[in-house]
């Protein structure tokens, strides 16, 4: 096995160079390395498969289901890496990426075409670099890279960066739990497409074929997030109907009812949304709320966009889990409609930009005609999170899969073991695991679901009720016994019995000296 | 005034180099060198659970030691607040290196005059308190200048005497530490023991049976006590919340006597037990409100923003609205409850809610169940509590006396009264 961690440090090593070498910020220079990493992958898959035409005598079916982009041969990785020393890189980057849109109609006007901006030597280093992610990697380990340039270019460039990444284990565990085989999906503040692509690796992993059967949109404030997104797709072999517009103002996909899965990490506690221009918006069936925070429009376009059979999954603050007045009504409807299907709390520390924790909500419109209908599952899993670095965490897959399993169990479906879990989907694994996970037998006896104290409770919507509807698993799942002390409770006794012999010792002395002073000045008084 | 023989009086500027902490705008970052302002000294020490850092570049800057004005702190300085918290002073110890802000003025005692922990003493001493509060200035944040404070007054007998004074002062200030100490050390063995008992369920000569889901539920384990029951709290003892009588009328507060708490009560003591407030109110205050007393060793907790501080109060007393106090009975002792809140402080944190701030509903709070304990396990936990907490009280009391002699003490030694000779 390569090793990843260290390849996906040298190369981000690499580009980070650019940092200090040349003039331009992260957010100029990022686009155009993600796009060098993007033609050093599409020209590697497309070598792969021309190997394989000239090789086997595949089944034209299983042809089509490669997914792969023609790449010309002006643009192909090689021959840039040999263009002589005097031609100008920049230039032959531009126009190669220009070769690629022209015969790939999907990336028209997408690839990054700003390499004149870039030293002819650091064009060339980076090359080079990019050039070593080499030969014996296997599997998707291009797209674990890709998505590690993602993530640490929305790290670099702090909040405003952290718009078009949301952290890999949170979508995944929002795929695990939403199921998304096949259908429709929409995420209307898509960012980078990092639940597109992670659907459609869950698709793969049943043995699906992402292409043909989900269908893939989005909508996107921001345009250089499309243009990402876009890329993103196309190195994954998707493709999908992303659009840019402002979400709250624009109804790009018409997409009232029309959506089997919806799945996205909105902007929190957004102010300042003109609520006179949505009034009358079918997106926002149960009511505008009166404060300014958009968290509650969020919410209602998740819920309006499913159809009868429709899941969503979504990532939002703890606040409106909690929210007062108009918002606390809106709650109210949406629960008793019956379709919130399970509410999850996630710790600190998950987003790259910033420290604050968050709750997942999923959606479950089927859940009306079943038994689930006045039920919700609430989980906390705040315990659950492995070290990053020293202060961002995300899931495991040991943990995602332990997650998903519950849920699954709650559905009455069959658990799955993490065996089945993509190759690709690694994690560093020198990173320390926190908040061990529970024996799964022992807690889930013959992998039927039950409420355990601290991390799942099922609650009825009266329940919910008398908790003024309040979505605060904490409220629901109470708090696991506490874990055994590592420290035996007689040593522990002695180590304060013996600092407590100290003090007195200590305390003596000092009282005796004080009783002498105090005599001696009382002494001096009465004798005056 | 009168001091004793040959003490010398002289202005503060006169025996020391005084300078201020750096006004520059200094960036703040995460790790690095602590750069200290007025609000990080405490009586005694220093409170750094909130202290900013600065680079050790800038530190360089700012606090070089060959700058024409002091501003770089060493040993035997004494740091004292002029912006904002005045007036508490701190006597810098060798191993200490931050940088300050000009919030902070430096006392540099003229060595062969001034013996540093005296005029540490000195600054904490009521001639020096009473003169700074006649000269604070400043109507929206309090202030003292530079050159106020070189004319403050100091008087002194000499170096020898002067280390006698700070000597004795000092016994004071160890055996009241130790004594706090002490206190927490006790308080952590108790709660030890509970732990022990109550939440790993280790019990000494207690019989099980298989435990009931809801049992389960509450201990988290299969097997639960004989003889033990399960009640929602609201139904085993009595619990109370509080209220403020209105602030308009005097005749409600003035020479009040009934102990009357608020979460600052608590949060300042920081100990098990309590025993007087800041503020008392009147029979007639009492009258006129809707407050309940309790009797003493009643367990208090606060419900309001700062949730889950616990005290048990020594006198009979009340609380705000921001308490819920539970009344302890014989089912449930105040030993039992105490410790009970402590270590189901998750549980009832997430009661909480509300916009402004978090507050725990007393009907919430009446629904948790609690386990009760047969009366024999109970009774064996109050016995072996007992001397720990009594103990713990003793040791409270002790530190209040102290506290009240090393005052008058301070006055008298520093006005000569009394001659250390």
């Amino acid at each position: 096995m390569p090793d990843y961690y260290q390849l996906e440090k040298r190369l981000w090593d690499a580009a980070d160079q650019l940092r200090a070498n040349s003039k331009l910020k992260p957010s100029e220079y990022s686009l155009p390395v993600l796009g060098l990493i993007f033609l050093r992958y599409a020209d590697y898959k497309f070598t792969q498969a021309l190997q394989r035409y000239h090789t086997s005598d595949r089944p034209v079916a299983e042809r089509e289901r490669e997914r792969v982009l023609s790449i010309p041969l002006q643009a192909r990785f090689e021959s840039l890496l040999n263009r002589p020393p005097e031609a100008n890189l920049g230039e032959e980057l531009n126009s190669a990426m220009r070769a690629i849109e022209a015969e790939n109609p999907a990336l028209k006007n997408i690839l990054p075409k700003t390499y004149h901006r870039l030293s002819n030597e650091i064009l060339r280093q980076l090359l080079t670099d990019f050039h070593t992610i080499a030969l014996d990697i296997e599997g998707d380990a291009f797209g674990r890279i890709y998505e590690y340039f993602l993530s640490n270019f929305a790290m670099s460039e702090g909040q405003k960066g952290g718009e078009f990444f949301t952290p890999t284990s949170l979508v995944k565990l929002i795929v695990e739990i939403i199921e998304p085989y096949h259908g429709r999906i929409f995420d209307p503040a898509c960012g980078s497409g990092g639940m597109f692509v992670q659907s459609a690796s869950f698709v793969e992993k049943r043995q699906k074929n992402p292409s043909t059967d989900i269908g893939i949109y989005g909508q996107e404030k921001i345009a250089d997030n499309v243009r990402l997104c876009l890329m993103n797709l196309a190195i994954h072999g998707l493709t999908g109907d992303i659009r840019q517009s402002n979400t709250y103002y624009e109804d790009i996909h018409d997409c009232v009812g029309k959506f089997d899965f919806v799945m996205a990490n909105p902007p929190f506690n957004v102010d300042k949304v003109d609520k006179e221009k949505i009034k009358n918006d079918p997106r926002f069936p149960l009511g505008l709320p009166r404060v300014d925070n958009a968290n509650y429009l969020w919410i209602q376009l998740f819920y309006s966009a499913l159809n009868a059979k429709g899941r969503a999954g979504f990532v939002m603050a703890n606040s409106p889990s909690d929210a007062r007045g108009l918002e606390l009504e809106i709650r109210k409807k949406l629960i008793h409609e019956g379709v919130l299907e399970a509410i999850v709390a996630v710790g600190s520390h998950f987003f790259y930009t910033v420290g604050l924790p968050c709750t997942l909500w999923f959606f479950d419109r089927a859940k009306v005609n079943n038994p689930r209908k006045d039920k919700v599952l609430f989980i906390d899993a705040r315990q659950f999170y492995q070290h990053v670095y020293r202060s961002h965490r995300q899931f495991s897959d040991e943990q995602i899969q332990f997650l998903g399993n519950i849920v699954r169990m709650y559905r009455g479906q069959s658990v799955e073991s993490v065996a089945t879990l993509p190759e690709h989907t690694r994690y560093n694994p020198a990173v320390p695991a926190y908040g061990t996970l529970p024996n799964w037998e022992e807690t889930f006896p013959n992998n039927i679901y039950r409420d355990v104290p601290g991390l799942c409770r099922i609650a009825l919507i009266s329940e919910i009720a008398e908790q003024s509807y309040s979505l605060n698993p904490g409220r629901y799942v109470g708090i696991a016994p506490q874990p055994e002390d590592d420290v035996n409770f007689q040593d522990k006794l002695q180590e304060l019995h013996d600092e407590f012999e100290m003090l007195t010792v200590e305390a003596r002395e000092l009282e005796g000296r004080i009783s002498k002073t105090i005599e001696r000045f009382l002494k001096v008084k009465g004798n005056e | 005034m009168t001091q004793g023989n040959n003490w010398t009086q002289k202005q503060i500027g006169e025996v020391c180099l005084i300078g201020d902490g750096t006004h520059a705008k200094i960036k703040r970052q995460e790790e690095g060198i602590m750069y200290l302002t007025a609000k990080n000294i405490k009586p005694g020490q220093l409170k750094l659970s909130k202290v900013d850092r600065i680079s050790e570049t800038d530190f360089d800057r700012y606090f070089c030691k060959n700058t024409q004005s002091i501003r770089k702190p060493e040993a035997g300085d004494i740091l004292f607040g002029i912006i904002g918290s005045i007036g508490e002073p701190y006597l810098v110890k060798s191993d200490d290196l931050f940088g300050i802000s000009s919030s902070l003025a430096i006392l540099r005692p003229n060595p062969s005059i001034l013996w540093p922990p005296y005029l540490y003493y000195w600054v904490k001493g009521p001639i020096f308190q009473n003169a700074l509060q006649a000269r604070k200035a400043g109507v929206v944040q309090c202030y003292i200048s530079l050159n106020t404070l070189k004319r403050m007054p100091i008087a002194y007998p000499d170096l020898g005497r002067q280390q006698k004074i700070a000597a004795i002062m000092r016994d004071y200030d160890d055996l009241i530490s130790n004594n706090q100490r002490r206190i927490k050390i006790l308080e952590q063995m108790a709660q030890s023991i509970y732990q022990e008992w109550f939440t790993k369920w280790r019990i000494p000569n207690v019989e099980w049976r298989e435990a009931t889901p809801e049992e389960q539920q509450v201990t988290g384990q299969e097997l639960f006590p004989v003889g033990w029951a399960i009640a929602p709290i609201g139904e085993a003892i009595e619990t109370l919340s509080g209220d403020t009588p209105a602030k308009k009328k005097p005749e409600y507060w003035a020479n009040g006597t009934l102990v009357w708490y608020r979460t600052t009560d608590l949060t300042t003591a920081g100990t098990m037990f309590i025993s007087g407030s800041t503020h008392k109110i009147t029979e007639v205050g009492q009258q006129g409100s809707k407050i309940r007393t309790f009797p003493p060793y009643s367990v208090m907790m606060t419900s309001r923003a700062t949730i889950g501080v616990v005290a048990i109060n020594t006198t009979t007393a009340c609380t705000n609205q921001g308490f819920i106090t539970c009344i302890p009975n014989e089912r449930l002792s105040a030993y039992y409850l105490y410790f009970w809140i402590k270590e189901n402080r998750d549980r009832i944190f997430n009661l909480a809610s509300g916009l402004m701030y978090r507050e725990i509903n007393l009907g919430w709070f009446r629904q948790l169940p609690i386990a009760i304990p047969d009366s024999a396990t109970h009774h064996q936990f109050i016995e072996t509590l007992d001397p720990l907490c009594e103990q713990i009280q003793t040791l409270q009391a002790k530190t209040t006396n102290l506290k009240l002699t090393r005052e008058l003490l301070l006055s008298k030694l520093l006005s000569g009264e009394i001659d250390v000779e």
